[in-house]
């Protein structure tokens, strides 16, 4: 008892002693500039410069860390605290001396944020999807859609590296003992002739990237890339990409790891576009030069995402310089295009503007055609405001139109809108509301005065939040609400009056997510979540019932507004990445997706034509996709070899009865067949990301299978777009800082087609008879581009301009698109249908479209 | 739409070639071609078998049992030895209203069709119009009612030895109550032209709604076929039972036959 008193005052002695020693800690005041030390040696000089003796162990001083300070006349506990700054080291003032010592809880380890964007250093423009890696940890993080990063890490001293595909890289040393805010400016390539890859990463892949699935496709390269009559096409540049078909020459149809056509979702600043096709599908309506980022998902995308069973389009315009005033235009042989650019409020707000018009109308009108109106037009625009360094407010807007028309004739068009407001809540959660409504309308203008109209409406409310929880885990969850209208093609006269064969169709759809992206130490990365997603039908319009054997039997009315049907669907998403050797990646994939509208349409034309979209409803289910895909990537320095292999099960597809009568037909329903397709393949790619040359050499093995009762005798077929074999090769020749040369080589198995299997005579007429669907193939498809471009002035300065020069199917392979058996030879290069019964002898035919095509288009940036 | 081929091919640069191809086996279906009409006339039923060549002899059925029945009575048909495959009853008139129901024996299986008629629309008058090179042309006005016209143009030319031959052409024309946009864009047809002289033989044929989705099916893959806008290609539709193709059918023709002149 005696011993344990004595032991008690001892110790109130030393607290005593010790909380003197700290309150005397001495006021000096010292002047240190050191570059690249041990912390051993900072002490040893901090000690020779303030004459204060320190007393520690070297073990739990780290020997390797180089620090550098830069202090003037600062009190000798300052500069202390940003050398012992993550450190997990304390120091006292005990006995006239400075003891340093390990912190005694690991739970005081203080952790602070640091968070802003990533920006173009030029233009100011935010970067969407660029790596934010801490020194060369695993740690890291990737901007989101909007630029925006934010690290939460202990206090401490780190030396982030910040990459991005077209930009220099980039290290950055932050002494983060306070959240900071920081925007970070990284420096592009110098020239659009900068060899950048459509690659499925950058070679510095991290792990989180990794397992994005995302592929990210660089609109310069797109420019670049050799087209048909030179008019650059985001969409045409995807048939290089594995996985990804276009469905047959001349066509903005694709098909994504054996999906039909319509599940492939195409997203412009987060608002939904339906058709792509300029043309007819010659081109696309994207205008290159106002791309600012494009993500592909090939399936198994992010939880954020739904509403499509196959693929997801992901495009974001340009925000429009923040620093200065800037035009851009090019001329080829198609069209004419010009985007501007430029701060409102430097540093604050910017604009941005892009308009393309096609003038190949007056080159086909001085070919001696006659008509009303032959082009096409596109409009991008976008203002960008930022608020404060919490909000920001884009508003931005997507036209696209085109008129085809000679004694009638087709119009089509799509039209965007969106209203989005970033907030950053503290600076670890992020927000954005979008308000977007699109619309899409396809006219035929036919004779007697009428108007086919067709056309989908939608609004849409949707808020995401992003909660960056630490460096290694990220949670994002959100909430949407849109409304649709469809009218799937009806009768208009000229005096404004409607006629509606077809009901027309309301819905409401929801939906709502959860996902987590979380890094399982340094190997493993998970990300899980699901979206759950509802769809409601309301009125007015009529619902028919519809017999097991196809027959209308009744109707019913829905009034306005009422809510007769409903579906639901949980859609549960799985990503995980094994890190099992270094530059080693293992990826496996699941998703679930659920797809409520549905484009209605018999066409094997490459062309877009009059094609409607009908939702779900009583008669139709919803498509429901189930994916699994198990990936193997190695990335070297300069080589990158990834490997996919992936099962797809899809169910409630819809096919058609043979001579089904889609278009004004209001039974059209009855005319549709539901049953279920799956594909599976494997893709193989070894990319090469740097030096004058790059490119990547892919090969595909893919089947795409349906079987749908009441189609091809209950037997499977396989589908319009099933192409078993893929090779394809992309390269990309940097000469110089001025000159590029680019070439592609695609080959792949013929499409499915079905050729008549027997004829009979029926009126004088040869008629086809059809013992399977697709039981046959056009030719092998094989093609070669090549094209160059070239900066004319020599040095890259104010005004720049180029010139581009492609030749798209360079040996003029005859790529077969479309085959008839019904056709009478008329002159030596034309074939007719014939005027009267028995004339003459009937000539297999094929059409192609494109021979050799060279073309040439200047452009310039001021 | 002509214009549009102009358009188009200027457009797509590329064209149309012939390609030659391996042809499938398979099995072959009896094909049944049979239209009753109004007129007092034996009635004429013609029989065939598909076959796998393009261009290959037609399979005529010459030993089938081939009857009409009316509610009424039946009437059986008998093979012409002059033309192989028709089948041919007395004479006789389809009536407006009542219900024909073909039957078909060949090699050991039936075969049953039924069909009704529709009334039809009056014949318009007839539009046939000079060109530039001095010939005309049978301009199609579409009618009130759906209907199938046939246009049989038979005129005297001078073959190389200068002698005379009786030529004639034969063409079919509708009109639809239905909406294909491979219709509308459908490939070139050869026009039907003829001098002077020739005479224009109309008739025009009332259709059924299930006549006319027949006609639809069957332009679909003779007429419009091949055109930009393709479809899946697809067996034309039947109204024949057991396996069998083509149609049966009755209509209410109204005729007039016009003598081209300047």
């Amino acid at each position: 008892m005696r011993t344990r008193g004595l032991y008690i005052f001892f110790l109130l002695i030393c607290f005593k002693a010790a909380t003197q020693a700290q309150t005397s800690f001495p006021d000096v005041r010292i002047t240190i500039q050191e570059k690249e030390k041990t912390v051993e040696e900072l002490l040893q000089i901090i000690e020779s410069k303030s004459g204060v003796s320190f007393a520690y162990s070297s073990n739990y001083l780290p020997k390797d860390q180089k620090i550098s300070i830069n202090a003037e006349q600062k009190s000798l506990s300052e500069i202390l605290d940003e050398v012992l700054l993550g450190l997990n080291v304390e120091y006292q003032w005990i006995e006239q001396k400075v003891v340093l010592r390990k912190s005694a809880e690991k739970g005081s380890i203080t952790h602070y944020t640091i968070s802003g964007y990533v920006r173009d250093k030029v233009n100011g423009e935010s970067l969407i999807g660029a790596t934010i890696q801490v020194g060369d940890s695993y740690v890291g993080n990737i901007t989101n859609a909007y630029g925006f990063y934010s690290l939460t890490l202990p206090a401490g001293r780190y030396q982030l590296k910040i990459s991005y595909v077209g930009y220099e890289s980039q290290e950055m040393p932050v002494v983060l003992n306070r959240s900071i805010y920081l925007d970070i400016p990284i420096t592009p390539k110098f020239s659009f002739l900068e060899a950048v890859v459509v690659a499925p990463s950058d070679s510095n892949v991290h792990m989180e990237k990794a397992i994005s699935n995302a592929l990210e496709i660089d609109p310069n390269r797109v420019i670049g890339k050799p087209t048909a009559l030179g008019e650059a096409d985001l969409i045409k540049s995807f048939d290089v990409i594995p996985g990804v078909q276009i469905f047959r020459d001349g066509s903005t149809f694709f098909n994504v790891r054996g999906g039909d056509r319509d599940q492939n979702q195409m997203l412009v600043d987060e608002a939904p576009i339906y058709n792509p096709a300029h043309f007819l599908g010659l081109f696309s309506v994207f205008i290159p030069e106002a791309i600012k980022d494009v993500k592909l998902y090939k399936g198994n995308a992010p939880a954020e995402y739904g509403g499509r069973v196959s693929s997801v389009m992901d495009i974001y315009t340009k925000d429009g310089n923040f620093k200065e005033f800037s035009l851009n235009g090019s001329v080829g042989l198609v069209s004419a295009r010009i985007s501007g650019e430029g701060p409102i409020k430097k540093d604050k707000s910017s604009f941005f503007i892009s308009g393309r018009r096609s003038h190949i109308g007056g080159i086909i009108r001085g070919l001696g055609a006659e008509f009303d109106q032959l082009y096409f037009s596109d409009f991008t625009g976008k203002v960008n405001l930022q608020l404060n360094q919490k909000n920001r407010l884009f508003i931005s807007t997507f036209l696209s139109k085109d008129e085809f028309l000679a004694d009638g004739g087709l119009r089509w068009g799509n039209k965007a809108g969106t209203i989005r407001w970033n907030h950053v809540f503290g600076n670890r959660l992020f927000l954005n509301t979008t308000f977007y409504t699109s619309k899409y309308e396809y006219n035929l203008i036919a004779r007697r005065d009428i108007i086919w109209k067709n056309n989908i409406n939608n609004a849409s409310l949707k808020t995401d939040f992003i909660f960056y929880k630490d460096p290694g885990s990220t949670i994002k969850f959100g909430l949407r609400l849109s409304g649709h209208h469809f009218n799937p093609g009806n009768i208009e006269d000229f005096a404004g009056n409607q006629y509606d064969f077809v009901p027309k169709r309301n819905a409401s759809e929801s939906s709502l997510y959860f996902s987590h992206d979380k890094q399982l130490g340094n190997k493993w990365s998970l990300n899980y979540g699901f979206r759950l997603s509802s769809w409601t039908n309301f009125g007015r319009t009529i619902e028919y019932e519809i017999s097991e054997d196809h027959q209308i039997v009744d109707s019913t009315i829905y009034d306005t507004r009422a809510s007769y049907n409903e579906y639901s669907n949980l859609e549960p998403r799985l990503n995980l990445t094994w890190n099992f050797l270094h530059g080693h990646f293992l990826k496996f994939n699941y998703s679930r997706t659920a797809q409520y509208i549905n484009l209605i349409s018999n066409s094997i034309s490459p062309f877009n034509n009059l094609e409607v979209w009908l939702p779900a409803s009583v008669n139709i289910k919803p498509q429901l996709g189930n994916q699994i895909s198990l990936g193997w990537i190695h990335n070297k320095k300069k080589w990158m070899i990834e490997v996919d292999a992936y099962g797809k099960v899809l169910n409630n597809q819809l096919d058609y009865t043979d001579q089904a009568q889609l278009l004004l037909n209001p039974h059209l329903e009855a005319e549709l067949r539901a049953g279920d397709s799956w594909m599976y393949g494997i893709e193989g790619t070894l990319t090469k990301n740097t030096g004058k040359l790059t490119g990547w050499l892919s090969y595909i093995y893919s089947r795409s299978f349906r079987n749908i009762p009441g189609i091809n005798g209950g037997r499977t077929y396989p589908t319009l777009w099933d192409r078993p074999h893929q090779f394809l090769l992309s390269i990309n020749y940097l000469q110089s800082k001025r000159l590029n040369f680019s070439g592609t080589f695609l080959m792949s198995s013929g499409a499915p087609s079905s050729r008549p299997t027997a004829y009979y005579q029926y009126a004088g007429r040869t008629v086809p008879v059809y013992s399977s669907r697709n039981n046959s193939r056009l030719p092998t498809y094989h093609r070669f581009d090549v094209g160059m471009n070239t900066r004319l002035n020599k040095r890259e300065q104010r005004f720049n301009h180029f010139l581009g020069i492609s030749v798209f199917n360079f040996y003029s392979q005859k790529n077969s698109i479309l085959e008839s058996f019904n056709k009478i030879q008329k002159t030596e290069d034309s074939y007719v249908v014939p005027a009267s019964t028995n004339s003459g002898t009937i000539v297999p035919t094929y059409r192609f479209l494109y021979s050799i095509v060279p073309s040439i288009t200047y452009s310039f940036k001021l | 739409m002509n214009k549009w081929w102009l358009i188009w091919t200027i457009l797509i640069i590329g064209c149309e070639e012939a390609f030659e191809y391996e042809p499938f086996s398979g099995d072959e279906l009896l094909v049944v071609e049979a239209l009753i009409t109004n007129e007092r006339k034996p009635q004429e039923v013609h029989l065939s078998k598909t076959y796998t060549n393009l261009n290959g002899d037609v399979p005529r059925v010459t030993d089938a049992l081939v009857a009409i029945y009316d509610g009424d009575t039946t009437i059986i048909l008998t093979h012409d030895p002059e033309r192989p495959g028709t089948y041919m009853t007395d004479s006789m008139q389809g009536l407006f209203g009542k219900v024909y129901t073909l039957y078909i024996l060949h090699e050991g299986r039936e075969y049953y069709a039924q069909a009704t008629s529709a009334f039809g629309s009056p014949l318009d008058q007839i539009v046939i119009q000079e060109r530039e090179d001095g010939l005309f042309q049978f301009i199609y006005q579409e009618t009130y009612e759906p209907s199938m016209t046939e246009v049989i143009v038979s005129w005297e030319e001078t073959d190389s030895l200068d002698q005379p031959v009786q030529e004639r052409r034969r063409a079919f024309y509708y009109t639809l109550n239905s909406f294909d946009i491979t219709s509308v864009f459908a490939p070139e047809k050869d026009l039907l032209i003829f001098p002077e002289g020739a005479q224009v033989f109309r008739r025009q044929y009332s259709l059924t709604q299930n006549h006319q989705d027949f006609i639809r099916s069957f332009l679909s893959e003779v007429d419009w076929r091949g055109g930009v806008f393709d479809v899946n290609a697809g067996n034309v539709l039947t109204n024949l039972t057991d396996g069998a193709v083509g149609y049966f059918s009755v209509s209410m023709v109204r005729t007039d036959t016009t003598e081209v002149t300047k």
